[in-house]
């Protein structure tokens, strides 16, 4: 395919299925619509601060440690989901056990379950009185009203990502491949992190991307776990509510500008990672 | 290494799929396992590898009893159907895997992994392919990575899962020549699975005849397809025509006439089958003697032309095959001829 051609029809590549300017087109269409609207006019807002009031808006220490408490929960919640995430797949298509279909359905909940009413469990569960916080006291380990109780919910509500993409691919996994490998010699360890590893690595990078991205943006859960302590447990998007209800919509937005240039840096960044993990993948072409 | 095989029994659910087998194979033995497809010869070679286990019964390497003992202790190189070849690594990564997994005490040094890779890569002649992907090989250069993978751990047996199923018929010819020249040039002993009669007459020392998870023959090529003693083989090496007689006082008799047996036929009195095969039947004039037949179907369009006749006592179909120089062109459709059996056999039923 060369992409240099200038006319449309040196683009598409021959297909029995005709209809590629009009799947073009709606997809232009509805991504700038529903997306690419929006957004714009979420960056466009904070103009009226100029670039200097921009700074000053967002260059706070309040605003920064928001900042690092978001994407830094964000991100350990994503990375714990991506191991755990991946045992729960595992078990699920590896093994058969009674009561797997039920189990197989739990894992959806977090979908399922409005946000706040996640949080209010999770704080009630979690508080210095709660079944499991009140367990955790004597040890001085306080969950409920710190990072820790953030992390708690994200991870809650981060987990189907990562189970529902790994559990497909690693179902289509040719079992003859651990065959081979371990009749070539290899442990159970090396056949795992040899073998399977790196064919499920793609699948399972995308679920902790997407877990990840739905962990930055998540406030339901979180505000009621978190405590919200300025400088300590306070969300980004708490701060943009709270910047809202003052009436002070370029200031809210340009908050929400930072995160939305973090969160595409980092997801970019997933994607180059994982399109390095399946260079193997048509790399004829 | 020599390698027996002692009442392997294996079943699966309820599907009987070994049902007792014994194979005892010689150290630089070639050993084709043929048999239609369901007849347990994957199974079998599996449980030789150790990749299943057999219910009952025994796997010997060189008389030790390799029951229970780890794949990766059992040292065989295993050449899947459809190659298994690992796709996020590069066709050297592939091949030196074997090593490269190996307990840091036996592993070797990074540069002798290089130099034994490279040598492989030249015995399989992909030299220029070390760092290609499978995705960008060919089918029967996988199926060459595969091998040289097998090979790579310097293994006691090398067995082969239907090693050329998956190619064209070109290159399946070439493949296996070059895989006859590789077992003899370094030694090994060599087991694999097919159904091509073709193919395992072709390329093995010793051919295992297999049939609803029973051994039916073990043979040379020559002894199995000449000297056949089921009827099981008859029919599925080189296409035997089945044709079902009476014997009567050591003669043979087809329908009504009788058929001089070229054999001493020392059979009890009754109902009998002869297996004659398509080119060992000759056709001849409608007066002459013999069993008499009518031309169903010439077919000119192959290397020698075939000829379906009918008997006209039995109504019976039978293939025969004819030399070309022989009548094949006069003969048509709907001639009254005379059919005779230069060579056939009878067993009992």
């Amino acid at each position: 395919m060369s992409a240099r051609a200038g006319t449309w029809g040196s683009w598409k590549r021959a297909s029995v299925l005709p209809g590629f300017r009009l799947t073009l087109g709606y997809t232009l269409l509805y991504l700038g619509i529903i997306v690419l609207l929006p957004l714009a006019a979420l960056v466009l807002r904070p103009a009226e601060l100029g670039l200097v009031g921009f700074f000053e808006t967002v260059n706070t220490p309040r605003v920064l440690a928001s900042l690092r408490v978001s994407f830094g929960t964000a991100a350990i919640a994503a990375l714990i989901n991506g191991v755990f995430g991946l045992i729960i797949a595992w078990v699920l298509v590896r093994y058969q056990f009674p009561g797997k279909r039920l189990i197989d359905a739990f894992v959806d909940l977090p979908f399922a379950l409005p946000t706040a009413v996640a949080g209010i469990a999770l704080t009630t569960l979690y508080a210095p009185n709660g079944w499991v916080g009140a367990l955790l006291t004597p040890f001085g380990i306080k969950v409920a009203f710190t990072p820790l109780g953030i992390v708690i919910a994200l991870i809650f509500i981060g987990l189907p990502f990562v189970v529902r993409t790994v559990q497909p691919v690693l179902q289509d996994f040719d079992s003859e491949l651990e065959e081979a490998s371990a009749s070539l010699g290899a442990s159970r360890l090396q056949v795992f992190g040899l073998v399977i590893l790196p064919s499920i690595m793609p699948a399972l990078l995308t679920g902790v991307a997407l877990a990840f991205a739905r962990a930055v943006g998540e406030y339901g859960s979180v505000i009621f776990i978190a405590g919200n302590m300025p400088m300590k447990s306070e969300i980004a998007p708490l701060l943009i509510v709270s910047k809202l209800e003052q009436f002070d919509y370029a200031g809210a937005a340009a908050i929400a500008v930072v995160m939305l240039a973090i969160s595409f840096i980092m997801l970019l960044i997933l994607n180059l990672i994982q399109r390095w993990a399946r260079r193997h993948e048509d790399s004829d072409r | 290494m020599g390698l027996q095989a002692q009442g392997i029994v294996k079943t699966f659910g309820t599907f009987k799929a070994l049902g007792g087998v014994d194979l005892d194979i010689q150290r630089g033995e070639f050993v084709a396992l043929l048999g239609p497809s369901g007849s347990g010869k994957t199974t079998l070679l599996r449980i030789l590898a150790g990749l299943d286990a057999q219910d009952e019964g025994h796997v010997l390497f060189n008389d030790e009893d390799m029951s229970g003992r780890k794949l990766r202790d059992r040292r065989v190189g295993f050449v899947f159907q459809h190659y298994a070849l690992f796709k996020h690594m590069t066709v050297a990564e592939n091949i030196g895997f074997g090593l490269r997994v190996r307990p840091s005490v036996e592993r070797p040094t990074k540069a002798d992994i290089k130099a034994r890779v490279d040598e492989l890569l030249r015995l399989v002649q992909l030299e220029r392919l070390g760092d290609r992907y499978p995705s960008q090989l060919s089918g029967g250069q996988r199926q060459r990575v595969a091998l040289a993978r097998a090979l790579a751990i310097e293994p006691s047996v090398l067995l082969l899962d239907e090693p050329f199923g998956a190619l064209d018929a070109k290159v399946r010819k070439e493949l296996r020549r070059w895989l006859r020249r590789l077992h003899e040039s370094m030694q090994l002993t060599s087991i694999f699975v097919t159904h091509d009669q073709e193919e395992a007459l072709e390329l093995a020392d010793k051919v295992v005849i297999m049939n609803q998870g029973l051994i039916e023959q073990v043979g040379t090529p020559e002894e199995v397809y000449h000297k056949p003693q089921t009827s099981f083989v008859y029919e599925f090496l080189g296409g035997a025509n089945r044709v079902p007689c009476e014997i009567r006082g050591g003669v043979v008799r087809i329908g009504s006439t009788i058929i001089p047996a070229p054999q001493v036929v020392d059979l009890k009195d009754g109902p009998g089958t002869a297996y004659v095969r398509p080119e060992e039947i000759s056709i001849g004039a409608p007066s002459g003697a013999g069993v008499p037949a009518i031309v169903q179907h010439v077919f000119r369009a192959s290397p020698l032309p075939r000829v379906e006749v009918q008997l006209v006592d039995t109504s019976l179909a039978l293939d025969v095959t004819l030399p070309p120089d022989e009548a094949g062109a006069i003969l048509a459709k709907g001639q009254r001829v005379t059919v005779n059996f230069s060579k056939f056999d009878v067993l009992p039923g």
